[in-house]
């Protein structure tokens, strides 16, 4: 039995599992749920991750919710090379320490981004910073700009999408999202 | 000079890292860092952590911010009892997975009952009732899961035995009890876990960490907490403006 994503590559920690199995050849069903139609409220994800969220992982009986755990797991079980997950104490600490961090300083203001400033795919961080541009080039070029493009693209989309079409379950969770942060 | 922890016994993240400490017999130096005061926003204190937030470890010259990675550091460098952070892929995951949900639903969440009732207070701000009952149904919410999806029918939440997500999640659950928020009324799954981990950490060790945050209340009717200092206030009103 293969292993299974449960991805839709809108995701930021999608995308961060999905580049890292492909970067690593890990052979993986990519089992696309898609956040525009709603698809992550269908009994059928539901049964797989109560919580409806993604990335989800299936290994055999095992399944698996949180981006990181997934990359920590995915890292070990699969036999990564080292430096993506470095067994010197201090050095996995400070990625621990990342992994961490970015859960409540990123992941929401990226969020708030994308879904408060109308659809804001064209916002780009990267200008304010060169430190930070120069660090994301290196990370393009280390993961392969093939990979890097083709693990963006619908995001990249999203801009010339059309919205009238969006599920309305998604609309509804969308403005709630608004509501409470706007 | 030996482990620093940096920490304050009124924050969440602070207790987990100084009960897993205690519990686990590792020496340390105590730093206590007055947030109330704002002592976390000094020079001094920048010079140790620039992001001005507690817990912060430092052994030797390293220095580690995030509870949750001072608790694993700290777990590898002291080889403490396996099951705190099993070694086994799986089981290691589940501390993983619950770490990362504790994060986005958990961490954020439960604190501001604090902020509402005390800390906002105490510099003459008031939360809308809009946003407290927001955060209540936030809270029953995570509660819910908490119990269904992570303890199920385990005695722990990421397993038959105690883990750091355990430790983790107790402290942010104190938060709110501190304040007076039954959150184990009707829950008798959750409250029996909470008394299995609370019995596995010792009265005594309990008792040591959580009596500052709850005598919380009572510090503020009587008007001896700390008074925040003028430079901690837009740090404060900030954190007030974004409860959701």
């Amino acid at each position: 039995m293969a292993l299974e994503l449960y991805m839709d590559l809108l995701s930021a920690p999608c995308r961060a599992v999905y580049i890292f199995s492909k970067k690593h050849d890990i052979r993986f069903n990519f089992q696309f749920v898609d956040l525009l139609k709603g698809h992550h409220h269908s009994k059928e994800y539901i049964d797989i991750n109560p919580l409806r969220k993604l990335p989800s992982l299936k290994d055999g009986k095992f399944i698996l919710t949180e981006s990181v755990a997934i990359l920590y797991y995915l890292c070990r079980k699969y036999s990564a090379p080292s430096h993506w997950y470095p067994p010197d104490l201090h050095v996995r600490a400070s990625v621990d320490e990342f992994m961490a961090w970015q859960h409540t300083a990123f992941q929401l203001p990226m969020k708030k981004i994308v879904w408060l400033k109308p659809m804001a795919a064209n916002y780009n961080v990267f200008l304010s910073s060169s430190k930070l541009a120069e660090w994301r080039m290196r990370v393009e070029l280390n993961i392969g700009s093939g990979l890097f493009k083709e693990a963006h693209d619908r995001l990249m989309q999203l801009a010339d999408w059309d919205f009238s079409t969006l599920d309305p379950m998604v609309t509804q969770k969308i403005c709630e999202f608004r509501e409470k942060y706007l | 000079m030996g482990l620093e922890l940096y920490l304050n016994l009124l924050s969440q993240p602070s207790r987990a890292v100084y009960i897993f400490a205690k519990k686990n017999g590792i020496p340390f130096e105590l730093r206590t860092v007055d947030i109330i005061k704002g002592q976390h926003r000094s020079k001094e204190f920048f010079q140790i952590n620039s992001l001005q937030k507690v817990p912060v470890l430092k052994d030797g010259d390293f220095i580690l911010t995030e509870s949750s990675a001072i608790l694993i550091y700290l777990s590898c460098k002291y080889q403490t009892a396996d099951h705190w952070y099993p070694s086994d892929l799986q089981a290691r995951a589940r501390v993983h997975e619950y770490l990362g949900w504790h994060a986005d639903c958990i961490r954020g969440t439960f604190g501001v009952p604090m902020w509402v009732q005390v800390l906002g207070p105490l510099i003459g701000v008031q939360v809308p009732e809009e946003k407290v009952e927001r955060n209540r149904t936030a809270i029953d919410q995570a509660l819910q899961w908490l119990e269904n999806k992570f303890l199920g029918d385990r005695l722990f939440l990421a397993g038959q035995q105690v883990t750091l997500a355990d430790l983790m999640a107790l402290e942010e659950l104190m938060q709110p009890v501190a304040v007076g928020y039954e959150l184990f009324k009707g829950r008798p799954r959750l409250a029996a876990w909470r008394e299995r981990v609370e019995a596995f950490l010792g009265a005594e060790l309990c008792q040591e960490a959580h009596s500052l945050i709850l005598s919380i209340l009572e510090q503020a009717a009587k008007k001896t907490l700390p008074t925040p200092l003028p430079e901690v206030y837009p740090t404060m009103l900030l954190r007030i403006a974004r409860i959701p």
